[in-house]
């Protein structure tokens, strides 16, 4: 008869693939801290193309956004505890971009939720994290609340954007390269929304 | 019964012709309301009207309210308010708007924000 508690051997199984899941982890936050350090040289966001990136304190960016979550509460939940978007200990930038940019991005969301949030991330690290890890990994990698059941293209023009790393939070581990969206939005930049995994995502 | 179609700019309203500011997006109906959505991409940079973007009209055109300013900005343009990027009623058939981040519950009798609830 099967027992409710797993065996040793199946006990030491998921301990391996959770230190090799730890690995994994520990591995993208440092290719996402690789590609900030990159983006402070000013070898990812050309300054003549995008202006120069202005250092945002790390704290001033989780504040701010701190304050928009309590401000988008009921009173009741406003006081409770919001936590923190960017990585600390992370550089967090803001820069221009302008009308005409190589920078591809998308929008990961619910099916019930919204397609015009203002949290974007590169094309190319979503594909990368998706493949490695399929939704689940999207999710950790970006602190999402839930795993992203859709995706839409994001093409912004003529705004500001804050770039920073995820911090860990509730849902998941952080690491992951994110870019919010600090001007108003604006509905043309963003595209339709697939099922992630359909072949035009 | 009001058609408006996406994009449109006016539209009949019991056999009056309204003029609307900027294109609408959607509408929904809710007892005698109809409630649209406009377009944010059209109004002026800076314009306030831009995060009170949705407007009820009763069923001859004439304008009954337009939504309140529910108060959340931008940390890149802190004087305007987020605009409502969509609008819909719920199964109990409660009023809602979306902007960036959260879901706003709208009084359909006043247009004044009751509710929020955060979404991504």
């Amino acid at each position: 008869m099967k027992s409710g508690l797993i065996g040793r051997e199946e006990g030491e199984q998921l301990r391996q693939a959770a230190l090799a899941r730890k690995d994994e982890l520990r591995e993208t936050s440092q290719r996402m801290t690789a590609l900030m350090d990159r983006a402070r040289a000013d070898e990812e966001f050309d300054p003549d193309e995008f202006g120069q990136p202005r250092d945002v304190s790390t704290e001033k960016a989780n504040e701010e956004h701190a304050e928009r979550i309590r401000n988008r509460r009921s009173e009741d939940r406003r006081n409770e505890a919001v936590e923190p978007a960017y990585q600390v200990g992370q550089p967090v930038y803001d820069f221009k971009i302008g009308d005409k940019s190589d920078l591809e991005f998308v929008r990961v969301t619910a099916r019930n939720g919204g397609s015009s949030g203002e949290f974007i991330m590169r094309r190319q690290d979503y594909e990368r994290i998706l493949e490695d890890g399929g939704p689940a990994a999207v999710r950790d990698v970006w602190s999402l609340p839930a795993e992203p059941e859709l995706v839409l293209p994001v093409n912004p023009a003529d705004t500001k954007l804050r770039v920073g790393i995820a911090a860990a939070n509730q849902f998941g581990s952080g690491g992951g390269l994110q870019f919010e969206l600090i001007n108003g939005l604006r509905r043309s930049w963003f595209g339709k929304p697939v099922e992630i995994g359909r072949s035009n995502d | 019964m009001v058609d408006i179609e996406e994009g449109a700019r006016e539209a009949m309203f019991g056999g009056n012709l309204v003029r609307f500011e900027q294109p609408a997006v959607e509408y929904v109906e809710d007892e005698g309301r109809i409630v649209v959505l406009f377009n944010s991409d059209f109004y002026e940079v800076g314009d306030m009207m831009v995060g009170r973007n949705v407007v009820a009209y009763g069923e001859d055109g004439n304008e009954l309210w337009r939504v309140e300013d529910h108060g959340l900005r931008r940390p890149g343009a802190p004087d305007v308010p987020d605009a409502f990027f969509d609008i819909r009623l719920d199964e109990e058939g409660r009023l809602w708007g979306g902007t960036p981040g959260v879901e706003l519950m709208i009084d359909p009798e006043t247009g004044k924000i009751l509710n929020a609830e955060p979404r991504w």
